[in-house]
């Protein structure tokens, strides 16, 4: 009886996959997109992420974000002599909890490293990573890329995580040219940043797009960054290479400074182009660094084309190595400074399970789950809705995708502030749905409560405004009326059969019925009376 | 005598204590210090010059551009002849280190290795010490320290050229 259970289980199991795989419209098999049908560009990604913590990585010192310039700087960032570091218990827990977020091994001992090199932002002369031993590694991200243009149909796609590491930031550097002189702010010197280092395993723009949204979704739903790139919170550099399939990599160039997905997308589409031009004309890709100019969109070397710069790296001495113990395992010897286990338990629903719980308990469409998930208030918002479980789905995420938002949009809030309650919107849903109103009159409802910030509750709004859908009977009545009335429209329909010249008759039976009736029975309807 | 008798017994109460947890089987009842002369010195009475007679690597010899690029990730400046020497010199020294069999053995970080680090709560500490910080400064400019400007990138010269186009355009 067991095996039949499990037998069972099995069938059911396979069946959601298929119907999850239907939903995702995946090829199993990938084909490698290659342009010209000659070159395949080989991206990888490098994301810095500053880990949202009161106080810096090595200092308790602030780290709010718009501060005056030199503000929030300690003795230790601004390297004075005698300063030692002391690691963030909560910026070690961010580190521990983006790693198992993706999958990550954490690695029970980490070092700390220094990486040389001089400039103004960078009082010490060296910036405290980790290099050979990090916090985490082998860690994996799954994607999906939603509105491809070079696949009709959105399709997933996976990159390896090599490896996590805790770094700190440098300040930031005011080129001031007009005056031949930088200005040096060093508030953002020693703010903690978690750097994900990505395998070489996306080949376009549009892949590396929709992988580091992904990115900023999972950290923003974990809680340990903000993804705010126009803060400067999510930093992306680019290594862009091309090849011919069968013959080894090629020389890759490192962009840097990229601020947006959508420079992101440019400057990885313009570097590729660049790249298949100079090997095509015959000549070698030199290796360098570049940045992306927003203004020509185009990008441009930024270092000499000298040696490759040289960080001499060495342990950091000040730091001894940081142990941590996972008290889920058998052997544990809690000889470490932090729990693993307990973090893990801290882990929210990742953004791909909740949009699989869309999708699977809620039968939503791939686009409205993943707009759903995208947006926490969003997504409580509907929860909220359907916890009235006899609500259709599709039409009240018709209702609060299109219309609601919309309406939102035109007084610039959000669905936080939203003058509709969930509650109040589950009533028009629910008229709508029992057939007494129509989605023209919701819409209406909607603007009257939003807009217009009506203050009586749906129902009441559509009973003084006599907005009630026409019963079959009375709009019968406004068809035949509207077909006397225009009896020379309707014989050029019967002639030319027109879809304009119909479009022209509903449109007057709208107007007739004061937007309360039905237009798909109107059709069905007027369709029936032109053809007798 | 009454003050003696207390520490006499203190003492030997904490040696008690030491001894459960040390295994002093091998130690004759004698006084705790040994006169010098009973045990031998490992501090040599003599300076000595000891030298490996084992197979040492090739000196390595330091060229004007190795020079060159060391002074500019390092900015030290060594480009005489007694620095090159004194550095060659260095680097024979720590050749001998390859003498060593380190196989199999980590590399020692620091020697507090077996210890975990300490964390410190995520807390704000220190507040705005700008006025001390900037009074370090030579040049300071409404709060932001003042530099020379670094390598010129090459979008500068662009971005002149393009305005000097849109200027002809405006007129």
């Amino acid at each position: 009886r067991s095996g039949r259970k499990m037998r069972h289980q099995l069938r059911l199991q396979t069946r959601l996959q298929n119907a999850l795989l239907r939903h995702y419209n995946i090829n199993s098999q990938y084909k490698p997109h290659l342009i010209r049908d000659y070159w395949e560009p080989v991206i990888g990604l490098e994301i810095h992420a500053q880990i949202s913590s009161i106080s810096k990585l090595f200092s308790r010192v602030g780290t709010r974000y718009g501060a005056p310039p030199n503000t929030q700087v300690g003795i230790f960032e601004s390297a004075h002599p005698g300063t030692l570091p002391v690691l963030n218990k909560r910026c070690v827990e961010a580190g521990i909890k983006t790693a198992l977020a993706f999958g990550a091994t954490v690695n029970k001992i980490s070092l700390f490293d220094r990486k040389h090199y001089f400039y103004p932002d960078l009082p010490a002369g060296y910036q405290i990573t980790q290099l050979d031993y990090p916090l985490a590694s082998n860690g994996r991200l799954e994607f999906i890329v939603l509105n491809s243009s070079l696949h009709k149909h959105p399709y997933r796609h996976s990159v390896d995580l090599l490896q996590l590491q805790l770094e700190e930031d440098s300040g930031k550097s005011i080129h001031d040219k007009d005056n031949n002189r930088v200005l040096v702010d060093l508030n953002r010197a020693g703010q903690p940043l978690m750097e994900l280092v990505f395998a070489p395993g996306l080949r376009n723009g549009e892949e590396a797009a929709a992988m580091v949204k992904e990115v900023a979704l999972i950290l923003t739903r974990i809680g340990t960054c903000n993804g705010r790139m126009h803060e400067g919170a999510l930093r992306v550099d680019a290594n862009i290479s091309v090849h011919r399939p069968d013959e080894p990599l090629g020389t890759r160039t490192e962009v840097k400074n990229l601020g947006s997905i959508g420079s992101l997308l440019k400057a990885v589409d313009y570097e590729i182009q660049r790249q298949i031009d100079i090997l095509e004309s015959g000549g070698n890709v030199t290796s360098e660094t570049r940045s992306f100019d927003t203004h020509t969109q185009e990008t441009i070397s930024m270092r000499d084309k000298e040696v490759i710069q040289d960080y001499r790296f060495m342990p950091e001495p000040n730091l001894l190595p940081l142990r941590l113990h996972d008290s889920s395992e058998p052997n544990c010897q809690y000889d470490g400074s932090l729990d693993i286990s307990k973090v893990r338990a801290k882990i929210p629903e990742l953004p791909e399970a909740t949009r699989q719980k869309l999708i699977r308990d809620y039968g939503l469409s791939l686009e409205n789950a993943f707009l759903l998930a995208s947006k926490d208030d969003l997504l409580d918002y509907f929860m909220a809705v359907m916890s009235n479980t006899k609500r259709s789905s599709k039409l009240v995420c018709n209702l609060l995708l299109n219309n609601l938002l919309e309406a939102l949009n035109s007084i610039n809030t959000d669905i936080t502030n939203s003058p509709l309650s969930a509650s109040a919107f589950g009533e028009i849903v629910d008229l709508q749905q029992s057939c007494r109103i129509v989605t023209n009159i919701s819409q209406q409802v909607i603007s009257a409560i939003c807009i217009e910030r009506d203050s009586r509750s749906p129902t009441q709004i559509v009973l003084d405004n006599n907005w009630l859908q026409l019963s079959n009977d009375v709009m019968e009545e406004i068809v035949e009326k509207i077909l006397a009335d225009n009896l020379e429209l309707v014989e050029k329909y019967k002639k030319s059969k027109k879809k304009k010249l119909l479009n022209a008759l509903m449109g007057k039976i709208n107007k007739a019925s004061d937007n309360r009736a039905n237009m798909k029975i109107v059709n069905d309807v007027l369709l029936k009376k032109l053809s007798s | 005598m009454e003050v003696a008798c207390l520490r006499q017994g203190l003492l030997r109460y904490t040696w008690r204590k030491l001894s459960a947890r040390i295994n002093f089987s091998n130690v004759t009842s004698q006084p705790a210090f040994v006169t010098a002369k009973q045990e031998r010195s490992k501090v040599p009475q003599h300076p000595v010059s000891p030298s490996i007679n084992e197979d040492l690597p090739p000196k390595t010899e330091v060229d004007l551009q190795l020079v060159q690029r060391l002074e500019k990730l390092s900015l030290v400046d060594f480009v005489n002849k007694e620095g090159l020497t004194r550095l060659e010199a260095a680097i024979s020294m720590a050749d001998q280190l390859c003498v060593v069999n380190t196989e199999g053995v980590e590399p020692m970080i620091t020697v507090l290795e077996d210890r975990s680090l300490p964390l410190a709560e995520d807390e704000v500490h220190s507040g705005d010490l700008s006025e001390e910080l900037l009074a370090c400064a030579q040049e300071t400019l409404e709060d932001y320290f003042v530099v020379p400007p670094g390598n010129i990138t090459y979008s500068e010269e662009k971005g002149y050229y393009r305005e000097l186009d849109q200027g002809e355009e405006d007129i």
